[in-house]
């Protein structure tokens, strides 16, 4: 009789593996998406740009990352507000999860979400989805130019 | 810490309220009413990974799914019911994870584009093409 092989995720093998893996897949990443961003001369197309015309909320992601390596950070801002807002809150907490995992000791500290919180970020992202589509002064500020 | 079921006095113990003076019997239901005394269940709280999970499908690929799937995780963080909010997570992770899937097809598909088009560009710097006859 075959007992199915389960992965133990939190076995030692599994998060030495997953903690040389996961920097250097990022980094391979990186380095690719840098590469393709300067040949190419542009992101990848949004599918909700394409079928509506109207930008979704990542719209601009590619701009603002070409604007990084070009280290122009104020254009990147430009680009995406929304994105250059709460990437560093998702990268900070990214690293947080990573470390918790591989050495098992949480000791990022992170301040305390709650709902309301959450129900604001709902609110802001669906208001940055439909304001940055305006095409008035104020608004514009908002789409990727 | 028992109740009377007459008064709901404190019982000190012994085998009559100090109170009014029943009988204590019906060990449950000095308990039930202790229940009812205790606070509202709690709810969930906010499942933060979920929560950066779905901002993340939202931002970079699938906006709807995104989107539902940030509007369960709310949902399940202000269920009173443990299993409706389990099964409202249970949503949000099978929305996040079909995000997840069409983001790393858009990158394959991506990553194929690019390296069709590094080798069609050397082929053509190198004279391939022309050799070839196609350029």
């Amino acid at each position: 009789m075959t007992e199915k092989r389960r992965i133990d995720w939190y076995s030692k093998k599994m998060r030495i593996f997953v903690g040389i893996a996961l920097p250097l897949t990022v980094i391979a990443l990186a380095v690719f998406i840098a590469v393709a961003l300067s040949l190419l001369e542009q992101g990848p197309p949004c599918l909700f740009y394409r079928f509506t015309g109207l930008y979704c909320p990542g719209c601009g992601t590619g701009r603002a990352a070409m604007a990084i390596l070009d280290g122009n950070l104020l254009l990147a801002f430009r680009n995406q507000p929304l994105m250059m807002l709460i990437a560093p809150f998702v990268l900070y907490y990214l690293i947080k999860v990573y470390i918790a995992y591989v050495f098992g000791k949480d000791i990022l500290p992170f301040f305390k979400i709650d709902t309301k919180l959450a129900i604001g970020l709902l609110v802001v992202i669906l208001l940055y989805w439909v304001l940055r589509n305006i095409p008035v002064k104020p608004f514009t500020y908002l789409a990727p130019i | 810490m028992a109740f009377c079921t007459n008064c709901g006095t404190e019982l000190k113990g012994g085998k009559f309220c100090v109170n009014c003076g029943a009988a204590v019997d019906q060990p449950e239901a000095e308990v039930k009413k202790e229940e009812q005394a205790a606070p509202a269940p709690a709810k969930m709280g906010l499942d933060v990974k979920m929560l950066v999970w779905s901002i993340i499908n939202t931002v970079l690929c699938c906006q709807i799914l995104g989107i539902i799937a940030l509007v369960f995780t709310i949902l399940a963080s202000e269920a009173t019911d443990a299993e409706i909010a389990k099964k409202y997570l249970k949503t949000t992770k099978i929305l996040n994870i079909v995000g997840i899937i069409c983001m790393a097809l858009y990158i394959l598909f991506i990553i194929a584009y690019v390296i069709i088009m590094i080798i069609f560009g050397s082929l053509w710097g190198l004279g391939v093409m022309s050799a070839m006859g196609m350029a």
